[in-house]
């Protein structure tokens, strides 16, 4: 019932097309930029035509590739982090909370429905945008093998080769690897949201506090903190797209971004149980 | 009604903890042991940076630390050394009088410092010298000719090191020596993964394409094995072609002295009929 009712909240928010048009247009700027990359960085080197089978190893799964990892960096967890603060600070600031919880059912049912329907939403929102990516890069550029270069992505040290059937695969298994990551970011928002009580704070501070520890991350300097930042192995899913995947690292990396998931998730859930709501 | 607020929570916690536990590797340190790892029928082969990052542009190797690098180099034994930042050809005559018998030299230049080849037991017949780049034909006992390029290429312009790059690349291909052929030096561009190669250098790009214009060509035959250079980061290549296999490789660590700031790289390599291992 809870469930029900939170889904239909969701859709009739409409955040969800808020989410799909926001990732078409990123999709489409990406496409833009490609285009125009080809045409004049590359001097004809890489080809960027309307081609079913494109032989250039710049093509529709390449540009999928882009597309998604950027997205998976930088827009993706914005919505993560829009719907922690949605679920949780909005329906307080509404005084929508106080109206749940005076209905015969536990805080716990009602924060782990919001967190299933958060998570739930968050893996269609990858599904459809890798889907897209992909439909994009097949009917405007055309599908092939992938290859993949070192440096293009930081994704790999040495040239990588996918035959197409088997690049498909590798995309499809990133569905859920990517999906699993991007929970870290929704939960932290989560946690934010349940020590605000206002929806643009929340939202707010959770964006912020992503794009810093993905900052720090990045950047070598800080080299040691990378273990204690759940941004640092948000990315695991890219050894998908190896041709051998070191399925060991790439499992320890996905335990460490779950335990973070896991723990933001804790700290969310206690915060929620104990709080006074007004 | 009775909450199972805790121990739901508790979970959580337990859940977080043993996923943190599944997440730790034994350890990741990749150490070279290049001394108790050489095998009969393989040839060593080093680059190494020996200048220092003092001053404002760093300087070339200093007369102090000479004694050092030779102890290095006789400790490892090599067939074939290619050396950046000499200060002079003076310099490495007294590098090659610290050496003892038995070596021979070539030198190069690198703007108003020198590149040196130098090579134990072995013959070494330069084809090839222009600034930054120097050519040699090894000839050593057991192996056919190897063709060789020593680089050190441009720390500032990625132009500059694709110019460099490229054009040691070509030249070497150009060579036909029955025995392989190597390039190595230091390139002065890290592409390597995790790391943010766009705050060194003035195009990451142009650095990617003038890596993959040797990497398409060549095996980087101490690739994911570690940074070669200060600060972290993976400066200096041995590359070799597919006459020769890569036995073990990787930069040897701790012979640094004074304050120089790149490590030696070290190459095992065999004839690859001969069935290497790779690494």
């Amino acid at each position: 019932m809870i469930a029900r009712l939170e889904l239909l909240r969701l859709w009739r928010s409409r955040r969800p097309v808020l989410a799909a048009g926001a990732l078409a247009f990123f999709v489409g700027l990406m496409l833009l930029g490609f285009y125009t990359y080809a045409q004049t960085e590359t001097s004809g080197a890489a080809e960027f035509e309307y081609t079913v089978e494109n032989p250039s190893y710049f093509n529709g799964l390449t540009f999928a590739l882009y597309a998604f990892y950027f997205g998976f960096l930088l827009v993706l967890p914005i919505f993560g982090a829009t719907e922690g603060g949605a679920q949780i600070a909005s329906d307080t600031a509404r005084g929508t909370m106080n109206l749940y919880l005076t209905r015969p059912v536990t805080r716990a049912r009602v924060f782990f429905t919001k967190v299933a329907v958060a998570a739930g939403f968050m893996t269609l929102l990858v599904g459809l945008f890798l889907s897209f990516a992909l439909l994009i890069g097949l009917l405007l550029i055309g599908w092939g093998d992938l290859d993949l270069y070192p440096g293009v992505l930081q994704m790999t040290d040495r040239h990588q080769h996918l035959d197409q059937t088997e690049a498909l695969w590798r995309f499809a298994f990133a569905w859920p690897a990517a999906s699993l990551a991007l929970l870290a970011p929704l939960t932290l928002s989560f946690l934010v949201s349940t020590w605000t009580r206002n929806a643009v704070n929340a939202v707010g501070a959770a964006v912020a506090l992503y794009l810093i520890l993905y900052v720090i991350a990045e950047i070598h300097l800080f080299e040691d903190l990378r273990p204690w930042l759940f941004t640092s192995y948000m990315s695991y899913w890219r050894a998908l797209f190896q041709e051998e995947i070191d399925v060991a690292a790439m499992l320890r990396d996905a335990a460490s971004v779950t335990g973070f998931t896991v723990l933001f998730l804790a700290l969310a859930f206690r915060r929620f149980r104990r709080r006074e709501e007004r | 009604m009775r909450s199972s607020g805790p121990i739901l929570e508790g979970a959580l916690y337990l859940l977080a903890l043993v996923c943190f536990l599944l997440g730790q590797e034994a350890s990741d340190d990749v150490k070279l042991d290049v001394l108790a790892a050489r095998s009969e029928g393989t040839l060593r082969v080093i680059s190494w940076n020996v200048g220092g990052a003092g001053g404002e542009d760093g300087h070339p190797l200093a007369d102090a630390s000479i004694p050092a690098v030779a102890e290095t180099l006789t400790e490892l034994g090599p067939d074939l050394v290619l050396l950046q930042e000499m200060a002079s050809a003076s310099q490495v005559y007294a590098l090659v009088d610290a050496l003892g018998d038995g070596w021979t030299f070539v030198v190069g230049r690198e703007g108003g410092r020198r590149l040196a080849a130098l090579s134990f037991g072995g013959e070494l017949e330069p084809f090839w010298s222009e600034d930054r780049c120097l050519g040699v034909v090894l000839r050593v006992g057991g192996f056919g000719p190897v063709s060789a390029v020593g680089v050190h290429a441009d720390a500032w312009s990625s132009a500059e090191r694709n110019l460099t790059i490229g054009s040691a690349v070509d030249r070497l291909m150009r060579r036909d020596e029955e025995g392989g052929r190597v390039l190595a030096g230091d390139l002065n561009l890290d592409v390597d993964v995790d790391k943010r190669s766009d705050l060194f250098s003035d195009d990451s790009d142009r650095d990617v394409w003038t890596y993959n214009y040797v990497a398409t060509r060549l095996e980087d035959a101490a690739r994911g094995l570690g940074s070669t250079a200060e600060p972290d980061r993976r400066l200096d290549y041995l590359f070799v072609d597919e006459r020769l296999a890569v036995i073990t490789a990787g930069p040897w660590k701790g012979r640094r002295v004074n304050d120089m700031d790149h490590d030696p790289v070290v190459a095992d390599v065999a004839p690859s009929n001969t069935g290497g291992t790779g690494r």
